[in-house]
């Protein structure tokens, strides 16, 4: 019975007899507090991230046509001539373009084609089909071009740039970039407008960085479509990155070269270069070098150093020719060093 | 009451009229409730109130179905209007006016309170731009124009494949919808009724989405032209897939039958297909910007095989190739004519 | 609306709701006063908290921060900094929570969390309890301590790199319950209702009051039973003890507990006016020990003794000083007069500040903690040996290991998820250590290609914020290549055109990627019965497949599909690839 003077039955009720302003301004603070939550929460969700509902067709066609262009180089289209759609593919929709050469372009480290078919403005019967490839690096713009150029075709070279021209045709590696131009017809306006397609990838690409080894194949007569580049595992050799290699004379022989961190490592690398040949063989002096004769082949392969240039020739036949090759590099590789220091 | 002293004798009557009245309560209920259980587990099946069930029939669900109208939704033939209606041109709304406008107008077809379902094919979470799924401006320039002729409701109604949601919104079909007028109709769990569908060879007992079409006295299909690797068309006809629920992943058993069963289930007022894009290659999906061409035309037909026919000669541009086979197996059904050249066709050329 | 304490109103009479309390302050003072200010302020709060669930869907997310409560609340902060060294994207917001509890103590307690007001409003409305078995309820318990094990428990296991705070984490608790076994049946019941108005010949469009509209499946979720006896056993034992979870289990709870050690305000006694009735325990939610040596650390500061005080006695104050007064007497012998006034004598002030957890059993916590990292990591899944083909982690997880260092198993993202795919992972998939933690079950929906909603939720980074270009591999991610959460492979065996003569191919038509990752060898056979089929049989093309599952979704081959995706191929982790060429993860 004494609980209820104490304890009032009805629940709500409170006990407190004051109450203070202090309180009561407090109470309205924190409710203006919640407003402000209310209204910041409000207030974001009205500003959502426009990139949270991206839509994919903004993403594979960007409105923006320097996008849409992508490296293409503006102004390609002679007097007379004027510029299709440009559309670009990537290595997943390559095929969509070129069906069945596709592997050709994937196999050299393809990264995009842009393609852009130039007609002419008076007669649209005469077009000139630009395909311009992005491959990624100077060596795989070469490798698709010399994996491109028919037989004994004549080769220019200058600046950085390598081209030449069949009929109504036009091939063309400069930097990171190969490019090709068809012809409708093989007629002079089409050779002209070709010239003109050259002269403007020339002007506005970049030359890229000349892959060193060019130069110094060069020097010994050996074309830049002929190089090969080894990125790892060169002649199965872990050791052997950043590999160029060439056809050098006759048979099998190749030239090739690579590049060491600094003169110790590049000695060092030579020296793997040697051990590895010889453990399919055996060791032979000719003159003054040590060779290493293949078991089965018999073929002949060593490896020098010059500086940070690791050098060789690998799989030669005849003794006498395969001193002369080594010294010929020897002596290329020489004047390279000498060049560049 | 205590116990210590002798009841006297009024109280003793009134203690065994308490008692009396009690035990006729408790025997009362006792009764009672026995009778009532007796009578809802023994009475005969179908009396009133019997739950009795001998063969455990009567526990099963109910195979209760539904019907759609008997002719389907079409209106009465005209004389004076083609069968299908042609427009080609650039803007949407002047050639959906031409293309209804060649079959009769949209007056012919939707008056005063009518309350017209529209279906366009939402299957997939794509953009507009890929083709995949009914261009946002054919369905906001149809919805208008419905609106216009009176129709006191209109519903866009799709189940597709991917989240409903997620299409609609990816595909602009439900701000081109809303911004029109139409309510957008999102499938949910409780939506689907069974469909009967009399002579049908495959649904003809199927889940439908039926709500939106409880009341609903006009039906307009409006699809998009599209390559399908299955079926190799996806047109007018194949779109009313998207009205079914259940296992609809069996369909590709036989898909050119299922399609026939579809034109047999639903016979619209009319039919737009949507040639401002096709996608004419990859599909059903799509999903690359190359797959899709500018078409360039709006068809309208009450005759949706004409329409998907000259879908496949004129916009997929395969004329020649012999058609998918569920033409020959809708026309033997004569749900239309495949060979669109004998219907009356008016083909117009806008702006 | 409470009635005034001091002064009764008159029933029924408008005016005296209005008349100036008997301590001359005016109406408002009383009808505004604190505790009516924190029952708004719970509501707002719990009202945001589920409008914030609500808003956790593709329709109608735009910039909502839909996982706010998480990023507040100071121990998933500090817990992913422990294990992960690293503070993710909005996660520095706990840093509000931190200050405010430095400067009012447990406030969080009784104003905003969304589970303490649950728990508040549960034991409210089914108590059964009065006077003084009401005031016992909210006597201190030794078992209040037990909060501060699991506390110490689950913070070294961080600090290992072993989230597991998740567990009873109370926004995690909550948001994980509402997502798996709340809100599924709240839609359930709306759609059904829905279909009955229909029937009727009433069409409403009830959409907006669907937590996930649009879908023609109820959502399901694995373990939801579990959750749901979880959440309604917790709340059900508000019945035995009063805030129960709050008081005994809850590490958040113990964590602004131990920090408000530091608080700047505390409820401060006034031993002179306090006549020891009580009272003040009769509402005190936090079992604080109001009516004597104030526990700081258990304190809600929910405000209700301050409403409870017939004497005035107890106020909100600045940490008062260390010497207070204290009216020398007993019970026995009265209170000491000195010419007829009270004696009072100085003495230090009454307040237990920190936890009262002895020395030792924080040691033997660590102890625990130390030895749970390893029970669980030993388990198979984590590994790179033995990992459960079906624990397949939504696009842009981290790999698995940093994956457990930051999922808090809140399930924001299967909340979010529009397909349903996302699943809360039971035992099976990623052992205790994973559980409740998301993986996609293709059995019941597929990744959407266009689709990176739950990445932008996740709190934590867990699941890290990728653009869809990221996702797709478009533009600058072209190199990297899709995102990959699996690879899809079949099963010969049960594919009705391998095994059973019988066209289908569902999963070449669904398979979104451009190019398609499933080909099919087209074949013309004559069937056993002499009819002629053309059969499409399907194969992978593993470079291509992205391991979205749609092919296993739709798959007519329902029970145990012909096209099944596992988790070999994911790109999020270097040890799980399956393809010698291709883009390695990063």
């Amino acid at each position: 019975m004494q609980d209820d003077r104490l304890f009032n039955p009805r629940g709500l009720r409170h006990y407190r007899r004051t109450y203070s302003m202090t309180e009561f301004r407090a109470g309205l603070a924190v409710l203006a507090g919640l407003g402000a939550v209310g209204a910041w929460v409000a207030y974001r969700g009205g500003h959502p991230d426009p990139s949270l509902f991206a839509n994919t067709p903004d993403l594979l066609d960007p409105g923006n046509k320097e996008q849409a262009r992508g490296a293409l180089p503006a102004g390609l289209a002679p007097d007379g001539f004027r510029e299709g759609k440009v559309s670009r593919f990537a290595p997943d929709d390559l095929y969509k373009k070129i069906n069945g050469r596709a592997d050709f372009f994937l196999a050299r480290g393809f990264v995009e084609l842009t393609f852009v078919s130039l007609v002419g403005e008076k007669d649209a019967s005469l077009s000139v089909d630009v395909e311009f490839y992005d491959m990624g690096t100077p060596e795989n713009a070469l490798g698709a071009y010399a994996g491109e150029k028919a037989e004994g075709a004549s080769t220019e070279s200058r600046d950085g740039s390598t081209w030449h021209f069949e009929k109504n045709a036009l091939f063309v590696a400069r930097g990171r970039n190969y490019a090709r131009g068809i012809g409708s017809a093989d007629s002079a306006e089409v050779r002209a407008a070709l010239e003109h397609v050259l002269a403007r990838l020339v002007a506005s690409l970049g030359a890229g960085e000349r892959p060193w080894a060019l130069e110094l194949f060069e020097t010994l007569d050996v074309g830049a479509n002929d190089v090969g580049y080894h990125k790892q595992d060169a002649f199965s050799f872990e050791f052997a990155k950043g590999v160029y290699s060439a056809p050098s004379g006759a048979g099998d022989t190749e030239i090739f070269v690579m590049l060491a961190p600094d003169a110790a490592a590049a000695e060092a690398t030579a020296a793997k270069f040697v051990d590895g040949f010889a453990s399919l063989g055996e060791r032979v002096r000719l003159g003054k070098e040590t060779w290493a004769k293949d078991e089965y082949l018999s073929s002949l392969s060593t490896a020098r150093a010059d500086g940070r240039v690791v050098f060789g020739v690998r799989g030669a036949t005849d003794p006498k020719a395969a001193a002369s090759t080594l010294s010929k590099l020897a002596a290329a590789v020489g004047e390279l060093r000498g060049s560049d220091e | 009451m205590s116990y210590g002293d002798p009841m006297s004798e009024s109280d003793e009557d009134a203690y065994r009229r308490e008692q009396r009245r009690r035990f006729l309560k408790h025997a009362g209920a006792a009764a009672a409730l026995s009778a009532g259980a007796s009578w809802l587990a023994l009475a005969p099946p179908g009396a009133p109130l019997s739950l009795r069930d001998p063969d455990g029939e009567g526990g099963k669900p109910r195979g209760e179905t539904i019907e759609l109208p008997k002719n389907g939704y079409q209106v009465a033939a005209a004389n004076n209007a083609a069968d299908l209606g042609v427009a080609r041109g650039e803007n949407v709304a002047k050639m959906l006016k031409a293309a209804i406008g060649a079959i009769g107008g949209i007056a012919r077809f939707v008056g005063r309170d009518d309350i017209v379902v529209v279906k366009p094919n939402v299957a997939f979470e794509r953009a507009a731009a890929l083709g995949a799924t009914t261009s946002p401006e054919v369905l906001y320039a149809l919805v208008s124009l419905v609106r216009d002729a009176g129709a006191r409701e209109v519903r866009v109604v799709d189940n597709p494949i991917e989240s409903p949601e997620s299409c609609f919104e990816r595909s602009g079909l439900r701000e081109a919808a809303v911004r029109a007028g139409a309510r957008v109709y999102l499938p949910t769990p409780n939506d689907f009724r069974t469909l009967y569908t009399r002579g049908a060879t495959l649904i003809e007992r199927w889940p439908f989405f039926h709500r939106p079409f409880a009341d609903a006295t006009k039906v307009i299909g409006v699809a998009p032209v599209k390559d399908h690797n299955l079926c190799r068309a996806s047109m007018t006809t194949k779109n009313w897939y998207g009205l079914l629920g259940g296992r609809r992943n069996q369909f590709h058993q036989d898909i050119h039958g299922i399609i026939a069963d579809l034109a047999l289930m639903m016979r619209p007022t009319f039919v737009v297909l949507d040639g401002v894009r096709v996608l004419h290659r990859s599909g059903p999906t799509g999903g690359s910007l190359s797959d899709v061409r500018a078409g360039r035309t709006l068809v309208a037909s009450t005759d949706s095989l004409a329409a998907d026919a000259f879908g496949w000669d004129d916009l997929l541009q395969r004329k020649g190739e012999p058609l998918p086979s569920y033409f020959a197996k809708s026309a033997r059904r004569k749900l239309g004519n495949p060979s669109w050249r004998e219907v009356r066709v008016k083909e117009v050329q806008v702006g | 609306m409470s009635e005034a304490g001091a002064e009764p109103p008159r029933k029924g009479s408008r005016s005296a709701f209005f008349a100036p309390n008997r301590d001359r302050t005016p109406w408002y003072t009383r009808a505004f006063r604190i505790t009516n200010v924190r029952v708004a302020a719970q509501a707002f709060f719990f009202g945001l908290f589920v409008f914030l669930l609500w808003a956790t869907w593709f329709s109608r997310l735009g910039g909502y921060p839909v996982s706010l409560f998480l990023e507040l609340d100071p121990l998933v902060g500090f817990a992913t900094a422990l294990s992960t060294h690293t503070v993710y994207r909005w996660l520095w917001r706990g840093l509000l929570l931190l200050g405010v509890t430095l400067l009012f103590g447990r406030v969080f307690c009784n104003w905003m969390c969304p589970y303490g007001t649950l728990h508040q409003f549960v034991g409210w409305l089914f108590n059964i309890r009065k006077n003084k078995s009401k005031l016992d309820s909210n006597r201190y318990r030794g078992a209040f301590q037990i909060k501060y094990f699991i506390l110490t428990v689950f913070l070294v296991m961080a600090a290992f790199g072993s989230l597991q705070i998740g567990l009873l984490d109370p926004i995690c608790l909550l948001v994980r319950t509402f997502t798996v076994a709340l809100t599924p049946a709240f839609d359930v019941a709306i759609a059904e209702g829905g279909a009955r108005l229909h029937a009727q010949g009433f069409d409403p469009d009830l959409s907006a009051f669907l937590f996930a509209p649009g879908a023609a499946e109820a959502r399901i979720f694995g373990g939801a039973w579990l959750v749901g006896l979880l959440i309604v056993g917790l709340v059900g034992m508000n019945l035995v003890i009063p805030r129960f979870f709050c008081r005994v289990l809850c590490p958040l709870g113990a964590f602004l507990g131990v920090l408000s050690r530091f608080a700047i305000f505390r409820i401060d006694r006034d031993v002179t006016k306090c006549t020891d009735c009580d009272l003040c325990l009769k509402g005190c939610e936090g079992a604080a020990d109001p009516q004597g040596a104030l526990r700081k650390s258990e304190c809600f500061v929910c405000f209700n003794c301050i409403d409870d005080c017939p004497e005035g006695a107890l106020s909100f104050r600045l940490t008062p000083p260390s010497i207070v007064d204290r009216v020398v007497g007993s019970v026995k012998q009265g209170t000491a007069t000195l010419f007829g006034r009270k004696v009072i004598s100085r003495r230090l002030g009454t307040e237990v500040a920190a936890p009262e957890v002895p020395k030792r059993r924080w040691v033997f916590a660590s102890v625990a903690g130390v030895l749970a990292f390893p029970f669980l990591r030993f388990s198979k899944s984590v590994n790179e040996r033995g990992f459960d083909a079906k624990a397949i982690r939504p696009p842009g997880s981290v790999a698995e290991p940093e994956f457990l260092e930051r999922c808090i198993k809140c399930d924001q993202c299967i909340n979010v998820c529009p397909t349903n795919v996302l699943q809360p992972s039971t035992l099976a998939e990623g052992g205790l250590e994973g559980l409740w933690t998301p993986v996609m079950d293709f059995s019941v929906g597929f990744c959407q290609l266009n689709c990176t909603l739950c990445s932008e939720v996740c709190p934590t980074g867990a699941i890290q914020k990728i653009s869809l270009e990221k996702k797709l591999g478009l533009k600058e991610h072209k190199e990297a290549g899709p995102i990959r959460v699996g690879t899809a492979f079949f099963n010969r065996g049960r594919c009705l055109p391998w095994a059973m003569e019988t066209p289908c191919v569902v999963c070449e038509e669904v398979c979104p990627v451009t190019p398609k990752a499933i080909g099919t060898y087209d074949e013309t056979i004559t069937r056993w019965d002499g009819e002629q089929v053309t059969l499409n049989k399907p194969y992978m093309r593993p470079e291509l497949c992205i391991g979205c599952g749609i092919c296993e979704r739709e798959c007519p081959v329902l029970d145990d599909a012909a096209v099944y995706v596992t988790a070999i191929g994911e790109t999020r982790s270097q040890d799980r690839t399956l393809l010698l060429k291709g883009p390695k993860p990063s």
